[in-house]
């Protein structure tokens, strides 16, 4: 009974198991893990601090008793930015905004990425290279440039249309992955007996293509996560983000624009880390996905 | 006189679910100039054992009991140094595969050369030169092309250049495992000739890995049959070919198609077992469940190698 | 009706196929290698005709050719009487419902993340055949007849839960769940051990004789040809240098190179010599 029931998982829970259990066993995704799961924490423990007083608002609370930046205390954990606000309830907003840009911008690059990658690999000719030039086109592009040209055009960026932008950017990359292997796929028989069965190119691409290249959509989103976290800081320590957002990018631009460098450690260290080791955890992760998915890496070798 | 000596060899590999036993207990002889064939199907072990005489094993295997006496001495005991002597210079391989083994951007004469001038630091490029030309006449490659790349080559001469390397040591012993599987019949063919031919020239023993059958009765003097890491029958090959006494052996003749038909060794309407693998006690032999003669006392005790002559010997119960 | 089960049902004329190699990207000259050169054959109707020829001979191009699964340069291929050139819409979906394919690697011939109902009923669903249940009903009969039973054991299982074999036999059942007029067979057992092979050849020729199913069977091995097909076609460099009825041919070659093909064939002379004696 078991036997049957085990076998009735579909083999994408099945990879999932056995994947889950590769990756556990590996030190850099166990850490990436714990790391990320401290993140999610923070982020989920964002919406508590301005119920329990409306000062702890990461925008809008300002402590009254407070004038300046304040190291930390026990009302305000870790210290006070200059008017007031409390820093720790804006570092763990930061984290929530971290996690919005970073997975809806990876996930929208994703399906981009995938979906170019696919037809331009399996309908080859004419469109693979329109296709592949653009994306090319599109990669030689300094995107942190434009982005910054742009928001200077149109002033500030509202934070969706910056998710949106960083999308329009990262895309290539993963098309170029996708399409290597929407080709080597192309050649496999059983999209050739799923032809003789008289499948529609459709059919061919969603139900026999899409599942065998989504793992590796999959890891490269990872991946994608880390530079789009990496490009909101920027554009927020560089004045471009958006003012309504309490991001660690705007936390740092206010230390600078405020003078509070080199004055105010507990203001400036705490979002610094926090970028450093959320990109890294994500990065971590990706390494240790890329070890599960691409037997070549794995150290040990099942051969019979 | 005994060249190679295999006593009781078992190799597991260690997996994430556990250990499996690919040899188990698996002892034979080679005397120097004989060739041995090792046939079985894929998964059997076959492999393992030549990957294991030689130590190249993955690194999650274990040899866990057993000694591989070459010339008297165990290989198991060998320093990595030693080894290093005993590879390519006493022993050579030809792998499966291997005719994809060359590396794409260096001339294939010059990769046999650095092959020689390694194992003997000695002998000058020029020398060696000569050496791989003779190397070429032997297996039948014109010598112009020494210095092409390997892309230059068809599948057949890569193969043959391996053998050529193989050769280039003068060893005393050639492992080649199902050197001929990824080639199609016509080249197939030309290389079989060619390692008989070598073979007889040189006086070198050959331990011979295939799953077909015929190529290994082409080759070999002497026949272990393999199943499930085990060797069930061993004899001479018109012993173990023209009158099979282990059911395995016949069953695998019995599915063998040549140019005249089926081998005839079994009647096809034979009825199998009735004896399902779950009642069967460790140990006992692993053909069981698919054994047209097997008796219930299969399932409870081991079997027992019974000589039917001087040099056949099969692993079976009740073979006469 | 009468005259089209008298005709052949694969006529080939004149076929010509070649693949354009674009030597370097500085020249602009290309080397043009001809695949299949003019070949003409037919294949009558409820036949296991068999296409033996070494690698590189054009044998499994000639087998996509004529399933539609590349242009040709020139020549015909008709089947049933029906031009397959420029076939589209509902005609091309009534062809490729009649013509199948059993491929050569069961380990690349199934896709990983189908289970082996919805791989067999997929041909099913793209000809809109029968409800869900009607479905399951000749999903079951096909794996069956495939030799893989009780079907409904094998159903929720994917590729890699399956060995050599029993993956060969699910495409032998998807290929056959159509219940195809003509089934091309490249190489299927080229990937599996003997004693396998030989029981796939079996089914092979069990469902030719039940189903009254044509068979195009490319093969390396004139063993193989000789087991199951009653004619053959030797074929090399692109052009079929000797057919006729397969005995005839093993046994009386008329070409080199179908003698050095027989010649390379591994035998036991050996073995039948040594019974002869006793």
């Amino acid at each position: 009974m078991s036997k049957e029931t085990r076998s009735q998982k579909s083999y994408t829970w099945q990879r999932f198991l056995e994947g889950w259990s590769l990756f556990y066993e590996n030190l850099v995704g166990r850490i990436g893990l714990i790391l990320l799961l401290v993140f999610g924490l923070m982020a989920v423990c964002s919406y508590i601090p301005p119920l329990i007083d409306p000062m702890y608002h990461p925008m809008t609370g300002v402590d009254p008793d407070v004038f300046r930046s304040t190291p930390p205390s026990a009302a305000h954990w870790l210290g006070t930015d200059n008017i007031g606000r409390d820093l720790l309830s804006q570092l763990l907003t930061g984290a929530r905004i971290a996690f919005l840009v970073g997975i809806s911008a990876a996930f929208m690059s994703i399906v981009f990425g995938t979906l170019i990658g696919m037809i331009a690999g399996y309908a080859g000719r004419l469109t693979d290279s329109l296709l592949m030039r653009f994306a090319d086109m599109i990669m030689v592009m300094p995107s942190l440039l434009v982005v910054l040209l742009l928001s200077s055009l149109f002033g500030q960026l509202n934070i969706w249309i910056i998710v949106l932008l960083i999308a329009l950017f990262r895309w290539p990359g993963i098309s170029r992955v996708i399409r290597a292997q929407t080709l080597s796929l192309k050649e496999r028989p059983f999209i050739d007996t799923a032809r003789v069965a008289g499948a529609s190119n459709l059919r061919i691409i969603f139900r026999h293509i899409l599942p065998n290249v989504l793992p590796m959509a999959l890891l490269y989103m990872t991946f994608r996560v880390t530079s789009a976290i990496i490009v909101e800081a920027a554009l927020a320590f560089l004045g471009f983000g958006d003012p309504n957002t309490v991001s660690w990018g705007m936390m740092l631009q206010w230390v600078w624009k405020t003078g509070h460098m080199f004055q105010a450690p507990y203001w400036l260290l705490p979002p610094g880390i926090c970028i450093s080791l959320i990109t890294l955890a994500f990065y971590m992760i990706g390494r240790a996905m890329e070890e599960v998915l691409d037997p070549r890496l794995r150290k040990e070798e099942q051969k019979v | 006189m005994t060249l190679l000596q295999v006593n009781n060899l078992s190799i597991a590999y260690q997996t994430r679910t556990g250990t499996a036993l690919a040899v188990d207990d698996v002892s034979f002889a080679l005397d120097k100039g004989k060739s041995l064939g090792i046939v079985g199907e894929s998964g059997c072990g076959k492999t393992t054992i030549g990957m294991g005489l030689l130590r190249l094993l993955p690194d999650n295997a274990l040899i866990k009991q057993g000694a591989v006496l070459f010339k008297g001495s165990d290989i198991l005991e060998f320093s990595t140094a030693a080894l290093q002597d005993l590879r390519w210079k006493k022993i050579s391989m030809i792998f499966q595969a291997a005719m994809n083994a060359w590396n794409p951007v260096q001339r294939v004469g010059d990769q046999i050369i650095e092959a020689i001038r390694i194992h003997d630091p000695g002998i000058s490029r020029d020398k060696a030169k000569l050496e791989v030309e003779k190397l070429y006449e032997m297996v039948d490659i014109p010598t112009n092309r020494i210095f092409d790349y390997p892309h230059e080559y068809s599948g057949g001469m890569k193969q043959r250049a391996i053998i050529a390397m193989a050769l280039s040591c003068r060893p005393d012993l050639i492992i080649a495992d199902e050197p001929s599987t990824a080639l199609d019949v016509i080249v197939q063919d030309q290389i079989i000739k060619k390692i008989k031919a070598i073979q007889k020239k040189f006086n070198i023993a050959i331990i011979f890995i295939s799953h077909d059958i015929g190529v290994v009765a082409d080759v070999c003097h002497d026949i272990m049959v393999m199943y499930k890491g085990r060797i069930v029958e061993t004899g001479k090959r018109e012993e173990v070919f023209v009158e099979p006494v282990h059911p395995y052996t016949k069953s695998l003749l019995s599915s063998y198609l040549t140019l005249d038909g089926v081998l005839e060794f079994q009647n096809e309407s034979a009825p199998k077992s009735c004896l399902t693998s779950t009642d069967q006690a460790p140990g006992t032999c692993g053909f069981l469940p698919n054994c047209p003669q097997a008796e219930p006392s299969c399932a409870s005790e081991a079997p027992q190698w019974q000589a039917i002559s001087e040099t056949h010997k099969a692993l079976c119960r009740f073979c006469k | 009706m009468s005259s089209s089960s008298r005709s052949p049902i694969l006529q080939v004329e004149d076929l010509l196929k070649t693949y354009r190699t674009d030597r370097s990207l500085i020249k602009r000259s290309s080397v043009k290698l001809t695949a299949v050169n003019r070949i003409s054959l037919e294949i009558e109707r409820g036949e296991f005709f068999g296409l033996v020829g070494a690698s590189g001979s054009g044998k499994t191009t000639l087998g996509r050719l004529i399933l539609k699964l590349e242009p040709f340069d020139a020549g015909s291929i008709r089947f049933n009487d029906l031009q397959i050139h420029g076939l589209k819409g509902s005609k091309l979906k009534a062809f490729r419902r009649q013509i199948q394919l059993i491929p050569q690697d069961p380990y690349q011939s199934l896709n990983p993340y189908l289970s082996v109902f919805d791989t067999i009923a997929e041909p099913l669903i793209i000809h809109r055949m029968g409800n869900p249940g009607e479905r399951k009903v000749r999903a079951r009969d096909a794996l069956e007849a495939a030799g893989l039973s009780p079907a409904d054991d094998f159903f929720p299982r994917y590729p890699h839960q399956l060995s050599g074999g029993q993956r060969q036999r699910a495409a032998i059942a998807r290929a056959m769940v159509l219940k195809p007029e003509f089934v091309v067979a490249d190489e299927p057992t080229s990937m599996l051990d003997a004693s396998i092979s030989f029981t796939i050849f079996k089914l092979l020729s069990e469902i030719q004789k039940q189903k009254k199913v044509t068979f195009l069977f490319i093969t390396h091995d004139l063993a193989a040809a000789r087991f199951l097909c009653n004619r053959i076609a030797v074929i090399n460099q692109g052009e079929i240098v000797e057919s006729g009825p397969t005995l005839d041919i093993i046994e009386n070659p008329q070409t080199e190179y179908t003698k050095s093909l027989i010649q390379a064939q591994p035998s036991f002379s050996f073995a039948q010599k040594a019974a002869a004696a006793t």
